[in-house]
């Protein structure tokens, strides 16, 4: 493709302007901000048009490069194309839908469906961005000695879509440092290997767990199993209540028929006893003060006789006694000292003649004075007495006369009293016997008493039988059937509450067995509950491993394809590079002696002295004049011979004189071969 | 006469996977002190009787405090009987083995049994193995009384082990058929005079149960029974699809998903679930998002679910690095979701971006 001209209609500052091309090399002198990069777009945009999406995060092109001044936005491009002159005509809309293309044939001057809206990639087999980077060379702005990494970032910078020259190293940087942090190229760690040492511990946690789990679940078993026999037990002893209940029930209506029974009994008794004391009373209830007074009267009469009859036994006894006292007895004193004296008498005149004997004169004397004395004395006595129990007697039988009559009254009398006495006791005698009572007559006040007695027990009695009847009748409405009911045989209350202490003695164990039981789970349960966290846990690194190794896959994946992109795209670009840059560098250079290296890394290494050395060594403006013959290089490669031309926009404003003369004859000695658009805005660079 | 049915409590839920330890630990707890305030609710309404429809726990490990807390609240709500039957998540083990049930808990096994409530009997069974084999058979109801039966499992046409044959289960004279194990409310007859009725789960857990969740209040009159779903849940869960295409940056991605989750209360847990294509331009930082968004609601997650959109033709002729890469990803055996990943990533690197896996 050859340039021919352009016209400019309106394009951002550029407005009715028009440019003739020259077969070679085309320079445009113009001060800073005539629109040199303007110009270059247009070109692009000719080719290109404007992206048809606009890209949010770049400005878009369409509105930077809109007329300033307004009017018609677009212009044309004159080109030669495999011998045959094309105008290509486009007018730009606010939209792309605004936009048009034309395309004419200057041969015909007719329309052409030779090349499409795409004619740039049709020409040159590159996209909008690919012809841009390489066809357009703008000004260098590196200062200083470019190293041989950053030129040939920079040159590899020509194929990428960034202004970053060291992006791909960054990139991979970044990308080996994400794959290490997750798996590690050499020695342990990284998040894989932090995962499956995670994963290790839970899955340990977790079968511990689950260990315990089987142990809770046989515990709970066994508390489903006690729990059971407690219910068993449980229910027996209900049963047992129940049939203790009906024991007792039926214990206790035993108890009431005996107690009823007991109490007809004594029922029946008490009427017995009653009809008893009744038949002794047949004839009616006997006039107890009656018989009290002839009782009383007969005690009287009683009295009297023995009365009497102490009267007359004390008449008796005197009359005994004064026949004794007449016999026996009174004076008797006076007949005992009238004999003692007498005898004393006679035994002083012995004694008084034995002395007068024995010549004891006085004492003679006063024995026989004392002796006739006494004689004497006891000869009286005896007188007397004699004289006195003559006179006694008479008294005594005038006094047994009266006595003796007295005795005899006192028997007559007695004699009636006791006819009387006797009467009155039959009448009482038979009084009692009336009543079923033998009573003696002296023992007719305790036969009363008995009476009595008999009177109020029969009257007690018949009180029983009253009581007794009512108690009868109150139970018998009380328990009414329960009182007849047929028993049933039961079993002893008794023997029923020890096995119910027993059934209960075991409920209580089993609790008790059960509480410890319950204990157990409660303890494996605690630990038991973890399982499903750690089993989250555990699922979470699992799946963070998966994820990790997934991600260490991806980043390997991109590093790879990354690598095989710049090998490819170096390799496939290499050798046309190698051989038109040393073509341009020759050009350039004198020296016929220096070699140029270049690796697929786009390395650049200069011979010199049988040694290669990195470009590290050549000043700026060397560097410079090698970039541009790498560029020219690139432009030749990506172009794969298609004829072509190179934007270069003041390219060599960091070149001393020397090297800008050299750089400008190169431009010269290649004007020959390919078009060239030469923008400056200095004239010492002018061409 | 009122009537609580709820089921699907799943009361010490694992909920790590779906929240951070720390929410998950919380949301557990709310799941518990939700049961509390369905007793106080109880209480309160007067209701007779609450049945729980199977899985008031989650699985065979319950924590002491989580069993001991639920019996304490039944235990004081004497005036409410509280009937429950064992899902398949809680029938592995009987949580309250060992312990001493409250009076007013009323627990099922193997065979049918009936409770007299009021006006209504409660009919229940927990079928063991191959149970649900003679289950229907054995179902016999007299006619006379109005008759709820509560069973645990999917209502399906034949029977099966955690299946609910509808078809056996009509002209029985059901009143009401309480179901559990579905998460949503769902009402639909039964046959002329009856009706069956999923309560769903009193919270939801995970984005899979999003929606309003609650329990069915019936209430008995005079023969005649009406139910109700009541939305009782602390907080409810929403999945917001966020369309991304042609969002270019997080300014832009954000105010979309601000606007999909317009309405939703800030007590809430939203996920994000991110659609449409996205271009290499795209600025889509999910962990940037993700930070953004938290504020706004007591949980946010964000699934991606973009595509990135990568047109063959765009880098057919870029002779770049970026053009050679992704010629060669595309080219390459990788699944589409792997190429994605390798290209987003290797784009990321190459812009100097922090690499996001």
């Amino acid at each position: 493709m050859k340039l021919i001209s352009l016209y400019i209609e309106n394009f951002g500052g550029l407005s009715r302007y028009e440019l003739q091309f020259g077969p070679g090399l085309t320079t445009i002198n113009e001060p800073n901000g005539f629109g040199k990069t303007t110009l270059a777009e247009f070109i692009r945009a000719m080719l290109y048009g404007f992206p048809r999406k606009v890209k949010t995060l770049e400005k878009s092109r369409r509105q930077k490069y809109a007329p300033w001044n307004g009017g018609q936005y677009g212009g044309y491009l004159t080109f030669e194309h495999e011998n045959r002159r094309f105008r290509l005509e486009r007018t730009f809309g606010a939209t792309p839908k605004g936009d048009t293309f034309t395309l004419i044939d200057l041969s015909t001057n007719r329309k052409s469906n030779r090349f499409s809206e795409e004619i740039g990639i049709e020409i040159f087999g590159l996209d909008s961005d690919s012809f841009e980077r390489s066809t357009y060379v703008p000004q260098t702005h590196e200062e200083g000695t470019l190293s041989t990494a950053a030129i040939q970032a920079k040159l590899t910078d020509l194929v990428e879509d960034s202004s970053d020259v060291n992006n791909y190293d960054k990139a991979m940087a970044q990308l080996r440092a994400k794959r290490s942090a997750l798996i590690p190229y050499r020695g342990s760690g990284g998040a894989v290997a932090e995962a499956s040492g995670k994963i290790t511990q839970l899955q340990l946690q977790l079968d511990q767990a689950l260990l315990q789990q089987s142990q809770l679940t046989t515990a709970q078993e066994e508390a489903a199993r006690t729990e059971l026999e407690i219910e068993q037990k449980q229910t027996a002893m209900i049963q047992l209540r129940e049939e203790l209940s009906a024991a007792s029930e039926m214990a206790a209506a035993a108890a009431q028929q005996r107690q009823y029974a007991e109490l007809r009994e004594r029922c029946q008794q008490a009427k017995e006893q009653a009809r008893a004391y009744g038949e002794k009373f047949r004839n009616g209830k006997p006039d107890l003060q009656l018989l009290r007074q002839k009782c009383q009267a007969y005690e009287k009469w009683q009295k009297n006789i023995r009365d009497l009859e102490q009267q007359a036994a004390q008449l008796l006894q005197e009359d005994r006694q004064g026949r004794a006292t007449e016999t026996v007895g009174s004076y008797t004193g006076m007949l005992l000292l009238g004999i003692l004296c007498a005898v004393l008498g006679t035994a002083g005149l012995a004694c008084g003649i034995a002395f007068l004997t024995f010549g004891k004169i006085p004492m003679g004397v006063a024995a026989l004075c004392g002796g006739i004395g006494l004689l004497a004395i006891g000869i009286v006595l005896l007188i007397v007495r004699g004289k006195k129990r003559s006179a006694q007697a008479q008294v005594l039988e005038l006094q047994r006369r009266t006595l003796d009559s007295r005795i005899t009254a006192a028997e007559q009398e007695l004699q009636t009293l006791r006819s009387r006495a006797k009467a009155s006791a039959d009448e009482i005698g038979v009084f009692f016997a009336s009543y079923d009572l033998n009573v003696p007559p002296q023992h007719f006040f305790a036969g009363l008493t008995q009476l009595e007695h008999n009177i109020l027990a029969w009257e007690q009695a018949q009180r029983v039988v009253q009581e007794l009847t009512g108690q009868l009748t109150a139970m018998e409405q009380e328990w009414g059937e329960v009182l007849y009911a047929q028993r049933s045989s039961f079993a002893d209350p008794r023997l029923l509450r020890e096995q119910e202490r027993c059934l209960r003695d075991e409920v209580m164990k089993l609790d008790s067995q059960l509480q410890r039981e319950l204990q157990k789970i409660h303890r494996l349960r605690e630990q038991t509950e973890l399982i499903p966290q750690l089993r989250e846990e555990l699922a979470g690194w699992q799946q963070k491993k998966t994820e990790d190794r997934e991600n260490a896959r991806i980043l390997d994946d991109t590093m790879d394809f990354l690598q095989q992109a710049k090998e490819r795209l170096s390799g496939s670009y290499l050798r046309t590079i190698e051989s038109r840059f040393g073509y341009y560098l020759a050009q350039l250079e004198s020296s016929d002696g220096e070699r140029y290296l270049i690796d697929t890394d786009l390395q650049v290494q200069l011979e010199r002295m049988g040694r290669a050395r990195e470009l590290a060594y050549f000043s700026a403006g060397q560097v410079d004049l090698v970039m541009l013959c790498m560029r020219l290089a690139l432009v030749d490669a990506l172009f794969k011979g298609q004829e072509t031309f190179v934007i270069l926009d003041d390219p060599f404003v960091n070149l001393d004189d020397a090297h800008t003369e050299q750089a400008l004859e190169l431009l010269r000695s290649l004007s020959d071969q390919k078009q060239i658009l030469y923008l400056t805005c200095h004239s010492s660079r002018a061409l | 006469m009122k009537l609580i049915h709820c089921s699907d409590l799943h009361l010490d839920s694992a909920l790590g996977r779906n929240l951070p330890p720390e929410k998950a630990r919380a949301r557990n707890a709310e799941l518990c002190a939700t049961f509390g305030r369905l007793v106080a609710f109880a209480v309160r309404e007067q209701v007779s009787a609450v049945l729980i429809a199977g899985d008031l726990f989650d699985s065979a490990y319950v924590s002491a405090k989580t069993v001991d807390y639920v019996l304490e609240q039944i235990r004081g709500a004497a005036d409410v009987t509280f009937f429950y039957i064992r899902g398949n998540h809680d029938e592995d083990r009987d949580a309250f083995a060992g312990l001493k049930l409250p009076e007013n808990l009323k627990t099922f096994g193997n065979t049918w049994r009936s409770f007299r409530c009021g006006e209504a009997v409660i009919t229940a069974i927990e079928p063991q193995g191959d149970g649900w084999q003679r289950m229907y058979d054995r179902l016999k109801l007299n006619e006379y009384d109005l008759n709820l039966v509560m069973l645990h499992g999917e209502v399906f046409t034949q029977p099966g082990a955690e299946q609910i044959a509808l078809p056996l289960l009509r002209s029985k004279h059901i009143r009401y058929l309480a179901l559990g194990h579905l998460h949503s409310y769902q009402k639909a007859p039964l046959d002329l005079d009856g009706e069956y009725c999923y309560s769903g789960c009193l919270e939801g857990r995970g984005f899979d149960e999003c929606g309003e969740k609650g329990f069915a209040l019936l209430e008995i009159s005079g023969g005649k029974l009406s139910s109700r779903f009541v939305p009782f849940a602390r907080r409810t869960l929403h999945e917001v699809k966020v369309d991304i295409t042609g969002a270019d940056t997080v300014t832009q991605i954000l105010s979309r998903m601000k606007q999909a989750a317009a309405g939703i209360g800030p007590d809430d847990l939203v996920k994000f679930t991110l659609q449409g294509t996205y271009s290499l331009q795209t600025q889509k930082d999910t962990a940037f998002l993700l930070k953004m968004m938290e504020p706004e609601f007591w949980c946010v997650k964000i699934k991606d679910e973009s595509r990135l959109q990568i047109d063959k033709e765009n880098y057919a002729y870029d002779a770049s690095l970026k053009g050679e890469f992704i010629r060669l990803v595309l080219a390459s055996d990788h699944s589409e979701g792997e190429k994605e990943r390798i290209i987003t990533c290797g784009l990321h690197a190459l812009r100097g971006e922090e690499v996001a896996l």
